[in-house]
């Protein structure tokens, strides 16, 4: 059959989307309201939005995702720029490239949330421990694929860079960098994943509240009051933020490098 | 000796060694004893008639048909959690985790208190008196932000400084032993946790800043509680069960050197038996398995939002072992 002769491709994808979101919503609902489940256990859309809204209005909610985003993207960005530098690095060198296979190959196996309690040691109870515990989650996938962007350059390409007497920086930013772009939008991609899985990790066993406590301590508090809803809606808000950031580099690779021929539209 | 005796006890002797599965079960008064049980608690000299308990073996003569497991686990509110999943039938914490759960409709009923305990406030800063000396950004070590502890330091900061909730963004969730570590380290400004850590924090530089007895005077300080289900299912068990509780706080009570020797092996010699006896002649922490104060944590917990409704009465969490005897 042809995909466009299909009634529900031809729907425009947001309203697909909506669709499908409103199906899982009303299985959900139909779900804890049929099955009679525990609200200990498993709380319903309802109770989830009651949660939501009353988290928002208290405020609690919002200072604990601003606390996650803050503390996120702190990591990530010192994350991305260690990453980016050892990428460039090892375009420069083979000592470069050693380097960076050397750490790579000792550091990327280990999952960072591990390194938690050293970053506790060194650092306190302090949001620095996760800032540096996400930043050691997001290095190494922006520097491999930076690393293996620059490196899947055409030699042509290459070559005519060189020819122009391009050396260096100048041969990064000029020439390496745009032709790297959609490899180093999917690292920065799957370092956010990477950072962001890492974040909730260590904070739902960093066991500290205030600013460093963010959302994981949000579902970790509620858990110890039995308020599962509540639960369930710092779920939604760590699931929400997930989807907006996913469309923000949407939004970014259209303007890049889809716009440039490097990488068609999804 | 009779020859019909003499016969009674051949056929006794015949019986017991043709039929062994028939003499492991037990007297008849313990025939509703579970096949398997799960004990959980947590580190700290206020479970020290429990681990008396334990190393007693005192649960295995009385119920030999039963497998006991015990473990130790940092939190009451995952031992509670545990007990509603059905993976630990009975479980020992602080009174606010099954307060809650019976808040939110669980079925937990207390078999008995275990001790009461002064919970001290210590902090290794000087210039800090009482709480009203205490930054509103200090990081405060307890094991939960559901725990007893944290009731303490709310109520204290309820009345010393006029707001429940002026230090809930310094709590810090972290097991005692750690928490230990952490003060003495400099990670946390203040560390409210149990005997004989509280103790060992003093004697090495810090000193008491908040101790629960001025707040809530003299009360139970962790309690020991089995789900409704259990307790219906198992009655003559559990009722063994505080038999044998009751006499292990007898011999914590009367026999400190034997309770010590039973807590240094449970320490795995780690704690020398002196150090336990040392610890347990403290006033600062009593045994009993009457109740005392409950209602009176309940009606804070619920002034300050953290239980919707209070118990009338202590006797809608108990069970008949200690119904009507405390408060």
């Amino acid at each position: 059959m042809n995909r466009a002769a299909d009634p529900w491709s031809r729907l425009p994808a947001a309203v697909r989307y909506t669709l499908l979101t409103l199906a899982l919503l009303a299985v959900w609902q139909a779900y804890v309201s049929l099955a009679h489940v525990s609200p200990l256990l498993f709380a319903s859309p309802v109770a989830v939005a009651r949660a939501l809204g009353a988290g928002i209005a208290s405020g609690k909610l919002v200072t604990a995702t601003v606390a996650t985003l803050e503390v996120l993207i702190g990591g990530l960005a010192i994350g991305a720029l260690l990453g980016f530098a050892l990428a460039s690095f090892a375009s420069f060198s083979r000592f470069g490239q050693d380097v960076l296979g050397v750490l790579s190959a000792i550091f990327n196996p280990l999952p960072s949330i591990a390194i938690l309690p050293l970053a506790i040691i060194w650092f306190g109870l302090r949001p620095q421990s996760i800032v540096f515990v996400v930043a050691l989650a997001t290095i190494w996938p922006v520097a491999l694929s930076t690393d293996n962007g620059f490196r899947t350059i055409s030699t042509t390409t290459h070559l005519a860079a060189r020819n122009l007497g391009l050396r260096g920086w100048k041969l990064v930013s000029d020439v390496l960098l745009p032709a790297a772009l959609p490899s180093i939008v999917t690292g920065l991609k799957s370092a956010w994943a990477f950072g962001w899985r890492t974040v909730v990790a260590a904070e739902l066993i960093f066991g500290v509240a205030g600013s460093a406590g963010g959302l994981g301590w949000y579902i970790n508090n509620a858990r110890y009051f039995l308020q599962t809803a509540d639960i369930f809606a710092g779920l939604v808000v760590i699931s929400v933020l997930g989807i907006a950031v996913e469309a923000l580099f949407g939004l970014l690779e259209r303007r890049t490098v889809v716009r440039w021929g490097m990488k068609r539209a999804a | 000796m009779s020859v019909r005796r003499f016969f009674a006890a051949v056929v006794g002797v015949a019986a017991l060694s043709l039929a062994p599965t028939i003499a492991q079960r037990a007297p008849a008064a313990n025939s509703d004893a579970p096949g398997s049980v799960t004990i959980a608690y947590q580190p700290g000299l206020g479970y020290a008639n429990l681990v008396v308990l334990k190393q007693s073996g005192a649960l295995e003569k009385r119920f030999p048909g039963t497998t006991f497991e015990w473990k130790i686990l940092a939190s009451g509110a995952a031992i509670r959690d545990g007990l509603i999943a059905d993976q630990i039938q009975i479980g020992a914490s602080g009174c606010p985790p099954p307060l809650i759960a019976w808040d939110h409709g669980v079925d937990i009923k207390l078999i008995a208190a275990l001790d009461e305990a002064n919970l001290w406030l210590v902090t290794r800063d000087r210039r800090v008196h009482d709480l009203k000396d205490l930054s509103r950004n200090a990081k405060i070590g307890m094991p939960a932000p559901d725990s007893i502890q944290s009731i303490v330091l709310r109520k204290g900061a309820k009345e010393q400084v006029g707001d429940a909730h002026a230090f809930d963004t310094g709590i810090v969730a972290i097991e005692h032993p750690l928490g230990v570590a952490a003060l003495a380290g400099g990670q946390l400004d203040a560390h409210l946790s149990s005997p004989p850590f509280q103790q060992e924090e003093v004697d090495g530089g810090g000193h008491a800043i908040l101790k629960s007895y001025d707040v809530f005077g003299r009360s139970t300080f962790n309690v020991i509680y089995t789900s409704g289900a259990f307790a219906k299912a198992h009655p003559a068990f559990v009722n063994g069960f505080y038999r044998e509780l009751r006499a292990a706080t007898d011999l914590v009570i009367k026999n400190p050197q034997q309770a010590a020797d039973y807590l240094a092996k449970e320490a795995d010699g780690k704690v020398p038996a002196a150090t336990f006896k040392r610890w347990l002649a403290s006033p600062e922490l009593t045994f009993t398995t009457v109740p005392h104060g409950i209602l009176k944590y309940a009606r804070f917990m619920n002034e300050i939002g953290y239980l919707s409704k209070v118990p009338s009465s202590l006797r809608e969490l108990e069970l008949p072992t200690v119904a009507g005897q405390g408060d």
